[in-house]
């Protein structure tokens, strides 16, 4: 069972956990709301593997300095 | 003891009987032999062919019979055939021992079996139905057999089973959609099982828990009573006994009065026949039933081996018997309460007819009896054996005497831990003697071997010497067998059923009375409500999982308590007061306790080898209470810190024997002991009591009381001063001054409430720093008794002796003739007679009429107005066996054991209140003979509706039923208020008693610094049908039993069970009850996972996990574990709570549970702790 974090905009995986037997607390999950966990998290069945959507830093340095690109649907091609 | 009938039978004289029985050459007859000695003569002329019937003169000699027979055969098979005690009577209740003996004993017949049946002259004769229509009425079931549901119903009605909710004793049946309980007289309670009109399944059940315990392929139900009659019958016979009535006056020119008599008893008979209602007293028709006299002869198979033991007392004892009936007869004639012709009249010469079955009179003397022609005499001799009271010399001569006589010598013991210290004693005064498994006739020796006998004896034509152990020592009582038909004494476990009206206390709102149970609709979803009412009529209706919120209020017997209004500050006010009451008690209790804990005592030495002989002499089986009581006391005896402990037991449990074996520990140790009683007659008791029990051993027993002389006090005070005196028993004058001890090292307090103020501080100073043990009668509940672990040091006897048969029991209305054939039968057993009359006024007249009515008894009176010390007497002179019948108000004093006594009459006992009078019927049957209580009312009264309701309960008693329970109850209030002083009964009375137990529990724990454990109970609500229908269990009072059940549910086990349980009981569950079900599981895993809840909130479904718990959470686990309902379920997380939702718009209540079934049992992989850690949180 994995965790795969991998950036919502770009797409390019950032990195990923083996280890099934990490508590919410270690991975930060219990700051977040209902609607940013169903927002950033997905299981896949298929693979039996935890999607967690992020940013990279390459995204997010170009979203702070164009923040116009928020207004796209697709910001980083 | 098997080996010694056979060697008997083989002797020459049993050998040439045996034959001439076997070719019925005539009747013989036996001369010289009595005793157990003639019993063992009849058990060897039983062989595999023969069925044999032994008829004596009395129960008592029966009952003596059927131990020596059933002891020396081993597995054969013995039954007692007992007499009906009470024919004419119409009697309201009676205790079903006697009957289900005698049916018992029928069903051997019915089944033929080749075996020994003992009954009296009496029993032999009373007019019973025929044997087929008995035999016709016995009801055969097996599994697969088609038996029409209602054809059970109306059979079991017919013949005598009355239908109630649950079955709880003999005789009761109950009908529950496709199952039927039913509980015989004589046999396991039974749970049948219909598929349409096929028996699908016939399963044993146990009353206590009402579960199934194992299957059976068949099952005979017997009828409840002998007395078999159907409907059609009943209706005929009611017509032609209206007939003759109606005959019988028109010849009479009598009074108006006596013919109104005769409608009012006769008229009321018939008409009960023909609208088809039982009565007891039906049994007076059972001739005109049958067209001819029938009696239990008719029941022997024709080659039946007749033996009757003594004829010249059966023919005394059937002149008695006929006469008594004959004035019995004309008494009722008088009264208009039968019909002439109705009851057989015995023919005295015909009282030995035995239609050609082989005969054998057996009688001590060889002289001639009218109607008994024997053909042929057999003399045996015999000699008693002699009682050598402890005197081993003369035992020892006794037995060389007898080994030059080359006699086989047999010395029984009752165990082998017995045998082996007859073997060491006797040894001491060097007798050989040998011991054995089992009778050799080539033995040299003689030898010891275990059995039991009431009596020894010498036969010299057969070289056979018996001696018991009785002869040897003096041990006055015989173990008594534990009977396999006496029912197990059924431990109280609660007596908290909530009947509707019954008041009760809700923890938060205070007491309200209980109205009943309801069915509410909540927004659509049904459930079931305890309905409360409080003051102001004000409603409260409580959700059944909150169950354990409301208890039973139990108080004050006398007065209801004040209802709380909803929302007062009432309730809570009371709690505060009660509070700080309990805190106090709680305070003083902790603090007695650390000062004693600091006290130095003496601390005795670990038992010794004359303690095991000592104990291996009591004569009973202890019970495990009793042996824990005495381990207890043991340990605390070696401390040595002072003990202080409190033995509570009920009348007759078994607390002396307990107390004597402290007391031996004691004086083996080299320490005197000093028994502190509060009446001179409890003084002369134990010092029977104790002598008795310490005789053989060297241990010096004296007593100071005022009836011994002021010379005697003297010397027996010298005694205790040198040291010479072992145990001194005494009242409150062992307190004086002038009583010096050598050596104190225990005191024993009997009955320590009975004692006043100033006795009791001269009792602190004297027991600061010896070994205390105190006694006493009234109960002490068991939730007390666990919040006073550790600070009191307490030990309960609760299992009442299990060798005793229950005390017979009648209820009916009084009559002189019951008065008489009581009494006088009671005579005749050499017993004696309480006879309860509850006011000073007229008792006089009682005692008069008694002696009017039976002569040869020697009356007496007592009653509280007599001066102290004339009671005293008239109280010893009973005690002693100089009067046989005691009249007295209720002081007969608790606590006193008269084994003697055995038959108990109470007048008016509608007046008495229950507990009352089960501690008045605890007071006889405490020996090894039946006893008998009859409660009698007046006849024709018009009772009060409190009176009545207070019969019915005494009815139950016949039982130990709900009655029973409630005496319980009021005697366990006592006692808690004995133990904790008598101002703290108010308290109890505020807030109920078992709160007032967890509050005091809750005080010392607090006290003492011990945590309460914070119960974590995760809140689980579920909006769905989850409810016990009506039609499913229709019985409110088994609804609240299985709602506390489901409530007590913890663990996924648990609710398995109950499933199982239900299944059983009330057969399959429908929907709601799955429902209910389920919800358990839910919350079994709520408990396992330690859920903060589960909880419905508008349509979805919300399963919360605590805070702390996030840590352990596997965050990959629960979103996979969202998968399971992809696009219902989603992680939610508020204010640090994480909760999986369970989305269930449009989705039905039934389905949504069936999801929270799912994700519950996938639920283990989200936590990161091992899967096993779970199964051990339950």
């Amino acid at each position: 069972m994995h965790i795969v974090y991998y950036c919502r905009h770009c797409k390019a995986f950032l990195g990923s956990l083996d280890s099934s037997r990490v508590s919410l607390d270690a991975l930060g999950f219990t700051s977040l709301t209902e609607q940013e966990i169903s927002d950033i998290i997905e299981y896949h069945a298929e693979d039996q593997t935890t999607y967690v959507k992020t940013v990279c830093e390459y995204c997010e340095t170009a979203l702070e300095q164009n923040p116009a690109l928020y207004l796209t649907s697709s910001p980083i091609q | 003891m098997r080996e010694i009938v056979d060697y008997l039978a083989r002797t020459e004289d049993v050998q040439l009987l045996g034959r001439a029985m076997h070719k019925g050459e005539g009747h013989q007859m036996v001369a010289g032999i009595s005793g157990s000695a003639r019993h063992l003569l009849y058990a060897a002329l039983k062989n595999d062919a023969n069925t044999i019937l032994i008829v004596t003169h009395s129960m008592m000699n029966a009952e003596a019979i059927v131990a020596d027979v059933s002891e020396l055969l081993g597995e054969e098979r013995v039954f007692l055939f007992p007499e009906r005690e009470l024919i004419h009577e119409d009697l309201l209740a009676f205790s079903p021992e006697m009957a289900a003996l005698r049916l018992r004993a029928l069903q051997a017949l019915k089944n033929r079996e080749r075996a020994v049946f003992v009954t009296t002259i009496r029993g032999l004769k009373q007019p019973m139905v025929a044997p087929k229509r008995l035999f016709d009425a016995v009801v055969e079931l097996s599994w697969g057999s088609a038996y029409p549901m209602d054809q059970l119903i109306e059979n079991l009605v017919s013949t005598g089973y009355e239908r109630v909710e649950r079955v709880e004793t003999r005789g009761q049946f109950s009908v529950r959609g496709g199952l039927i309980d039913v509980f015989p007289l004589s046999a396991d309670a039974v749970r049948i099982e219909w598929f349409g009109d096929e028996v699908d399944s016939i399963r044993f059940f146990d009353i206590e828990t009402q579960r199934s315990t194992e299957q059976s392929k068949s099952i005979e139900i017997w009828p409840a009573r002998e007395m078999v009659v159907s409907g059609d019958e009943l209706k005929r016979l009611g017509e032609h006994v209206q007939w003759e009535m109606t005959a019988f006056l028109s010849k009479q020119a009598h009074h108006q009065e006596f013919i109104s008599q005769v409608r009012h008893h006769i008229g009321r008979d018939a008409e009960r026949m023909q609208e088809g209602i039982h009565f007891p007293g039906l049994l007076r028709y059972a001739n005109w039933l049958e067209g001819h006299h029938r009696i239990a002869l008719d029941y022997f198979p024709a080659d039946t081996w007749m033996f009757y033991d003594e004829p010249m007392r059966l023919r005394e004892t059937m002149e008695r018997v006929i006469r008594e009936e004959a004035e019995w007869v004309t008494g009722a004639l008088e009264r208009g309460e039968i019909l002439p012709g109705l009851m057989t009249t015995y023919d005295l010469e015909r009282i030995f007819l035995s239609e050609g079955r082989p005969t054998l009179y057996v009688s001590l003397f060889p002289r001639h009896v009218p109607g008994v022609h024997a053909v042929q005499t057999t003399t045996i001799p015999m000699h008693s054996m002699q009682k050598f009271h402890g005197q081993l010399p003369l035992l020892k001569s006794e037995l060389s005497r007898f080994r030059k006589t080359n006699q086989h010598v047999v010395i029984l013991a009752a165990s082998a831990e017995r045998a082996d210290r007859l073997v060491r004693v006797l040894e001491d005064f060097s007798i050989q003697l040998e011991q054995r498994p089992y009778f050799d006739p080539l033995a040299e020796m003689p030898m010891v071997i275990i059995g039991n006998l009431s009596a020894g004896f010498e036969l010299p034509h057969a070289h056979l010497v018996l001696i018991s152990e009785s002869e040897i020592f003096v041990t006055k009582k015989r173990a008594r067998r534990v009977r396999d038909d006496a029912p197990e004494a059924a431990r109280i476990k609660s007596y908290q059923d909530l009947h509707v009206g019954d008041c009760v206390v809700h923890v938060n709102h205070g007491i309200g009375r209980y109205l009943g149970v309801e069915t509410l609709d909540v927004g659509g979803t049904h459930r079931d409500y305890l309905h409360l009412q409080y003051a102001g009529n004000d409603k409260l209706y409580v959700p059944v999982d909150q169950i354990n919120l409301v208890q039973k209020f139990l108080g004050n017997e006398e007065r209801e308590p004040r209802l709380n209004h909803l929302g007062g500050a009432e309730w809570a006010r009371t709690k505060h007061k009660v509070q700080k009451s309990v805190q106090d008690i709680a305070e003083d209790l902790i603090k007695l306790y650390a000062e004693r804990e600091a006290k130095p005592g003496h601390s005795f030495r670990g038992d010794t080898e004359w303690q095991r002989d000592f104990e291996a002499m009591f004569p009973y089986e202890e019970t495990p209470d009793q042996l824990r009581a005495v381990t207890d006391i043991k340990k605390d005896m070696e401390k040595t810190r002072p003990m202080d402990r409190l033995l509570c037991g009920d009348v007759g449990y078994g607390k002396t024997e307990v107390a004597i074996r402290a007391a031996a520990k004691a004086v083996f140790d080299g320490k005197q002991v000093a028994v502190l009683v509060p009446t001179t007659i409890l003084a002369q008791q134990h010092y029977s009591t104790f002598s008795e029990r310490f005789s053989g051993f060297p241990v010096t027993i004296e007593m100071i009381s005022r009836f011994r002389s002021k010379a005697e006090v003297a010397k027996v005070l010298e005694g205790v001063r040198t040291g010479a005196v072992d145990v001194v028993i005494g009242t409150h004058r062992l307190l004086n001054k002038s009583v010096q001890f050598k050596d104190l090292g225990l005191l024993v307090v009997d009955e320590e409430q009975r004692f006043g103020v100033t006795h009791k501080e001269k009792l602190k100073q004297l027991k600061s720093n010896i070994d205390c043990l105190t006694l006493t009668a009234t109960p002490i509940p068991r939730t007390l008794h666990m919040s006073m672990v550790g600070v009191r040091d307490l030990s309960v006897i609760e299992t009442p002796p299990e060798n005793r048969f229950p005390v017979q029991t009648y209820v009916l209305e009084y009559n002189d003739v019951l008065l008489k054939e009581a009494i006088e039968r009671e005579l005749s057993r050499g017993g004696q007679v309480y006879v309860l009359y509850n006011q000073v006024q007229g008792i006089q007249s009682i005692a008069d009429r008694i002696t009017r009515m039976v002569p040869d008894a020697r009356v007496a009176v007592g009653h509280g107005q007599m001066p102290e010390s004339q009671l005293e007497r008239v109280m010893l002179d009973f005690l002693q066996g100089e009067t046989d019948v005691l009249v007295s108000t209720t002081i007969i004093e608790t606590g006193i054991d008269i084994p003697n006594v055995n038959t108990l009459i109470v007048f008016h006992a509608d007046r008495l209140g229950l507990s009352q009078l089960y501690q008045l019927r605890g007071r006889v049957g405490r020996s090894n003979r039946i006893a008998y209580a009859y409660f009698t009312y007046q006849p024709d009264k018009v009772l009060t509706e409190v009176a009545e309701k207070r019969l019915q309960a005494i009815k139950e008693f016949t039982e130990l039923g709900s009655g029973f329970k409630i005496a319980m109850r009021d005697l366990s209030i006592r006692g808690a208020g004995n133990l904790l002083g008598a101002e703290q009964h108010g308290f109890i009375s505020a807030v109920g008693f078992d709160m007032y137990s967890e509050m005091l529990a809750d005080a010392i724990r607090e006290l003492r610094g011990e945590k309460k454990e914070e119960k974590r109970e995760p809140n689980v609500e579920i909006t769905v049908d989850a409810y016990l229908p009506q039609e499913y269990i229709p019985d409110v009072a088994q609804k609240i039993e299985v709602y506390q059940k489901f409530v007590a549910c913890r663990s996924l086990d648990d609710v398995a069970d109950l499933r199982e349980e239900l299944q059983d009981r009330f057969g399959d569950p429908p929907q709601q009850v799955e429902n209910l079900l389920s919800v358990a599981s839910l919350r079994a895993y709520a408990y396992r996972y330690d859920l903060e809840s589960l909880m419905k909130q508008d349509h979805d479904l919300q399963i919360v996990f605590r805070p702390e718990q996030t840590a352990n959470l596997s965050g990959p686990h629960l979103f996979q574990m969202t998968q399971l309902y992809p696009k219902r379920m989603h992680l939610k997380a508020t204010g640090g709570h994480y909760a999986l939702v369970i989305e269930g718009r449009r989705v039905k209540d039934d389905e949504l549970l069936q999801m929270a079934m799912k994700v519950m049992k996938e639920m283990t992989s989200v936590f990161i702790e091992s899967k096993e850690a779970f199964e051990n949180v339950h």
